[in-house]
């Protein structure tokens, strides 16, 4: 009978981890190259999401770091977003000129010669997770219910 | 060593009725306090915008037993009302009569939780009345060995 007690007991202390979840912040650089020989004008679409359930980001700011192959910074893009509601997306895009040798680096890493882009009248690429880097990430959190309560007010 | 099973039992019986307050009174709650003010929002003759705003976001802050972090396949839509309806609320759009079968799959999602809730509560209740059950049994055969 006592073996029976303390193995009840056991499945209780067991089963209460199941409710702790914690939120995140998702990243998603997309690159898009247009023709412009010398000079491409590149535009770098970073979708930022918010894949907590409960939690409103007010305010994000991070430094976004494209890198190579050897994993060295080709190109940083500052990233702020105002806002972000719980499971959304917010897509911000950052449009700078880069030159051939710029991008090259780039291309390389994603094993895309440069004759090959230039073809093209516009190219677009979704870097994959290992060519992201994020840093100096500084973000205000919210919950949800609060936020929606003050929304209304 | 030896145990002394009046104890054991005694504090078993005790900790399976903490364990059931705990486990009982937000479903409790529930019940009968934050379901039937959802319900007078939601079933209101002709509710306004104002009415089902207010309803959903007493509906957002999820029941302990019903979180919105894990959904099964019967709730997955639930994930797209939420996302649909902050978004709404955030920027001021108006809700209309036709948002109450999805305020009415939210509450039902919370009454579910209270379900759980409550009869979480039964089986700790059980629990400890067997407790008890084992408390009497073993103090009534220690008091008949005294006898003899």
């Amino acid at each position: 009978m006592k073996k029976i007690l303390i193995i009840c007991v056991g499945v209780v202390c067991l089963s209460c981890t199941r409710y702790v979840e914690l939120g995140d912040v998702e990243f998603t650089v997309n690159v898009t190259f247009e023709k412009n020989v010398p000079v491409f004008a590149s535009t770098y679409t970073i979708y930022i999401n918010n894949k907590s359930v409960d939690t409103v980001i007010t305010s994000y700011s991070a430094v976004v770091s494209i890198l190579d192959e050897e994993q060295k910074a080709v190109k940083q893009c500052t990233v702020t977003a105002e806002q972000i509601l719980p499971k959304q997306q917010k897509q911000l895009f950052v449009q700078q000129k880069d030159s051939e040798d710029t991008i090259k680096v780039l291309l390389d890493a994603l094993e895309i010669s440069v004759d090959e882009l230039i073809k093209q009248r516009e190219a677009a690429l979704v870097l994959p997770a290992r060519m992201v880097r994020v840093d100096n990430v500084t973000y205000k959190t919210v919950d949800i219910v609060t936020y929606l309560k003050e929304v209304e007010k | 060593m030896t145990f002394d099973d009046t104890k054991i039992y005694a504090y078993f019986t005790i900790a399976m009725f903490i364990v059931a307050l705990l486990f009982g009174l937000p479903g409790l709650y529930s019940t009968f306090i934050t379901e039937p003010a959802i319900e007078s929002l939601i079933y209101h003759d002709n509710p306004s915008s104002q009415q089902l705003k207010q309803a959903y976001i007493m509906l957002r802050k999820p029941h302990i037993f019903a979180g919105y972090n894990r959904y099964d396949e019967v709730g997955a839509g639930i994930e797209y009302i939420l996302k649909d309806f902050d978004l709404r609320v955030a920027e001021k759009k108006d809700f209309d009569v036709n948002d109450t079968m999805y305020l009415e799959l939210l509450l039902e999602r919370r009454k579910q939780g209270s379900d759980l809730s409550i009869k979480t509560m039964v089986f700790f209740v059980l629990l400890s009345l067997l407790g008890s059950i084992a408390l009497v049994i073993e103090k009534t055969s220690k008091n008949r060995m005294k006898e003899r």
